[in-house]
């Protein structure tokens, strides 16, 4: 087992008695893309924030490189790429003099990469970012964060301002510059077939809580849709283990659940039961996604 | 009806930072109304004013420097496609919050005239609403188009020294309050016509970034947007400084040039009409103003030192005294700046006393000081121990304008006391901030947040 980019105990945060991050526990390893999703609100920000550092934790601790997020080394950081929500850069330089000031911090920054990059991205290095639009103030954040080829690179919503198009190419070529197996990227967004494509893993954050930490793969494995098709009333409450969502309709007689970890003969098991006829179908993450927040 | 009064009420509650500064109001109206009861004598009575003074200005202070931008931010297209008859409410609102303003600020007189106190004889209060309501609309207008961008935000701070300085020389040239009030009125009209008429209201330059510059703040941020880039080569230091600081060390010096060179145009307005031995002192109590500047300043990076956590590779405790050193010097640098044309001035204009003039100077470079180190130390959003460290600066602040008197050239007591107390409390404040800085939440420092109602 290789050494985890971070490890996140019990972590919590709470602003002023309000808790945000409620005990999350989770590793990230070389090689593991992370997509984390969640409403808003739902403390994606403030989980990444916290595990850079940026934000102290109230109890539990977050560890980058076996280091603790709150004391890491210069070297620990040097190895870190991260790109917040709103972004960083200063607004009266060109994108040329961003590159070069951000590459004073650190030795093993790639220029030549950058400047290949930012012609495919087609960022305009020669305006000043307080010129440029959203999406390509993203990229450049983005190049920046890739300057000094990290280890671990912290996305916080990085496609949000891009058009469909864009947003494919920009994540495809990241992910062949940073998703190498020894790398490891962690990235939010709220645009859910992004993470599907491109996200090896996947975590779902609800109220504070990390809902779900696994394979994107096992997440749709997990999670089944049942439709139920009945003779007489379905009951008001499902008693099965694990239901994300149950609905009646049409007198009753129709319903349908969502279940999770759910054991393969359970359709067999509620067609039995309940005398009725019960279909299964797998889900899409968006489509999990929404039940689970349903 | 109802959605004005809702309107004009959510002013008083615009930024979340105001529901700690109305608790202390009400607070000190309480004792304000302990001590009257109580007081046996002239002295206490004057007490028990000063003290609800203090209370009301608490509860005005928001509605009367972020109301404006508030109403900016709800005139802008997306708010008003939702409520289209919104301009209309908003307008009415305003004018009731600043009649409310001005019946405040009143009251305190009325009170007095009740009493038949002495200083009522002075100054009645029909004269002191007419002069309140003047101030508040026109200074409504002003921050209204002031706050349309950038760069003249910059120069807000400038507007109460230009009322002070406005206030004192226009009274020689009225006849009567009520004419200030019939100017303020039409202006205040004109304004609400071009309000209701226009068809687009551009929505207000806000901090919401912490790679906004720091500048912002200073009168000169629209220079590094138009100047070309100086072809120095990159490096870390001069990176770290532009991170913190978002601007380089010319760019400070500039800052301080041109506040100085506002402060004589403004001063030389009144000056030109005033004669005696105020005429150059008033110059020289323009540098308390110059204070707020570091406050502001260093606020800001408080905030602009997430930037360098992990560029930097530093931890908090060095990140502090990068940001310290860094800050200082710059903010020093401005207000030196500033001052030294504000000093020379005054020494050519009256060489009596050098002497005082530079006591003066240093004490108040001394609260300038303090003041950046309460700026650093002010990481908690808004808490109720930060708000009630503002309140006190400020009002230290205040105390001290007043007592020192320039024009008297005699105050060196207060003045030598002004500059040890200042000293002691800036180093009490640097232990504060670097014990702050060790723990810093930059998802909780942040600048107070205009929370937006249009009712």
């Amino acid at each position: 087992m290789s050494v985890a980019a971070v490890t996140v105990s019990h972590l919590s945060k709470s602003f002023g008695g309000r808790e945000v991050l409620r005990d999350v526990t989770t590793e990230v390893h070389p090689g593991d893309v992370v997509g984390v999703i969640g409403k808003n609100g739902a403390g994606k920000t403030t989980l990444l924030e916290t595990l850079l550092g940026f934000s102290p934790p109230s109890s539990g601790s977050a560890r980058i490189f076996g280091e603790d997020c709150m004391q890491m080394s210069t070297a620990a950081k040097a190895r870190i790429g991260f790109v917040p929500q709103q972004d960083e850069l200063l607004p009266t330089l060109t994108g040329y003099k961003q590159l070069a000031l951000n590459g004073c911090f650190y030795e093993n920054w790639d220029h030549a990469l950058l400047e290949r990059l930012a012609r495919e991205w087609e960022v305009p290095l020669d305006r000043r970012s307080s010129t440029l639009s959203g999406g390509e103030r993203q990229k450049l954040s983005t190049l920046i964060a890739l300057g000094n080829q990290p280890d671990l690179l912290v996305l916080d919503e990085p496609v949000a301002s891009l058009d469909p198009l864009a947003r494919r190419r920009f994540l495809q070529q990241l992910l062949e510059i940073a998703g190498d197996a020894s790398r490891s990227v962690i990235f939010s967004s709220h645009i859910v077939s992004d993470l599907e494509r491109v996200a090896n893993r996947i975590w779902i954050m609800r109220d504070g809580n990390l809902l779900w930490d696994g394979e994107t793969d096992a997440l749709k494995q997990s999670v089944k849709r049942l439709h139920i098709r009945a003779r007489r009333p379905l009951p008001a409450q499902l008693d099965v283990a694990g239901v994300l969502t149950y609905r009646r309709e049409a007198g009753d007689t129709i319903a349908t659940a969502t279940v999770r970890d759910a054991p393969e003969s359970l359709p067999q098991q509620l067609a039995e039961r309940l005398d009725a006829q019960v279909e299964c179908e797998g889900l899409g993450l968006e489509d999990i996604f929404l039940e689970i927040h349903a | 009806m109802k959605a004005v009064l809702r309107l004009t009420l959510a002013y008083f509650d615009v930024v979340p930072l105001q529901r700690v500064l109305n608790a202390l109001g009400v607070l000190l109206l309480l004792v304000a109304l302990l001590v009257g009861f109580t007081a046996d004598s002239t002295r206490e009575g004057q007490l028990a004013t000063g003290i609800a003074a203090t209370g009301l200005w608490l509860f005005m202070l928001t509605p009367i420097f972020s109301a404006a931008v508030a109403m900016r931010i709800a005139s802008t297209r997306s708010m008003l496609n939702l409520r289209p008859h919104g301009r209309v409410r908003m307008l009415a609102a305003a004018t009731l919050l600043i009649t409310l303003l001005a019946a405040m600020v009143t009251m305190p007189f009325m009170v007095g005239e009740w009493a038949d106190s002495p200083r009522a004889t002075r100054i009645g209060a029909l004269t002191v609403f007419e002069i309140a309501w003047t101030v508040l609309a026109l200074g409504w207008i002003c921050i209204f188009a002031l706050s349309r961008s950038m760069h003249t935000l910059g120069l807000m701070g400038l507007l109460p020294v230009l009322v002070l300085g406005i206030g004192r020389s226009g009274a020689a040239w009225i006849p009567e309050p009520a004419w200030l009030l019939a100017i303020a009125v039409v202006a205040w009209a004109l304004f609400g016509r071009w309000y209701l008429r226009a068809g687009y209201v551009t929505r207000p330059v806000l901090v919401s970034s912490p790679s906004m510059d720091s500048s912002n703040n200073a009168p000169l941020q629209w220079l590094l947007s138009i100047l070309p880039e100086r072809d120095l080569p990159p490096s870390r230091e001069r990176a770290t400084f532009l991170f913190l600081l978002g601007g380089t060390p010319a760019f400070f010096a500039l800052t301080g040039a041109w506040m100085g060179l506002l402060f004589l145009a403004i001063h030389f307005i009144p000056a030109a009409i005033d004669s005696g031995e105020r005429r150059h002192s008033s110059l020289l109590q323009m540098l308390p103003f110059l204070a707020f500047f570091p406050a502001a300043f260093a606020l800001n990076i408080v905030r602009r030192g997430r930037m360098l956590w992990l560029r930097g590779g530093r931890d908090r405790g060095s990140l502090f005294r990068v940001a310290e050193l860094l800050g200082l010097r710059s903010a020093v640098t401005t207000w030196a700046i500033a001052a030294a044309v504000v000093i020379l001035v005054v020494l050519l204009a009256d060489p009596r006393s050098p002497g005082f003039v530079m006591l003066y100077a240093a004490a108040q470079a001394a609260v300038a000081v303090c003041l950046f180190y309460a700026g650093l130390s002010l990481i908690n959003a808004w808490s109720v121990r930060d708000v009630l460290l503002c309140v006190g600066l400020s009002l230290a602040v205040i105390v001290q304008f007043i007592a020192l008197e320039p024009h008297k050239r005699a105050n060196v007591d207060i003045a030598i006391g002004v500059l040890v107390i200042a000293t002691v409390v800036a180093l009490v404040l640097r232990w504060r901030a670097a014990r702050a800085w060790a723990r810093l939440d930059w998802r909780v420092a942040r600048l107070p947040q205009v929370a937006v109602r249009t009712g």
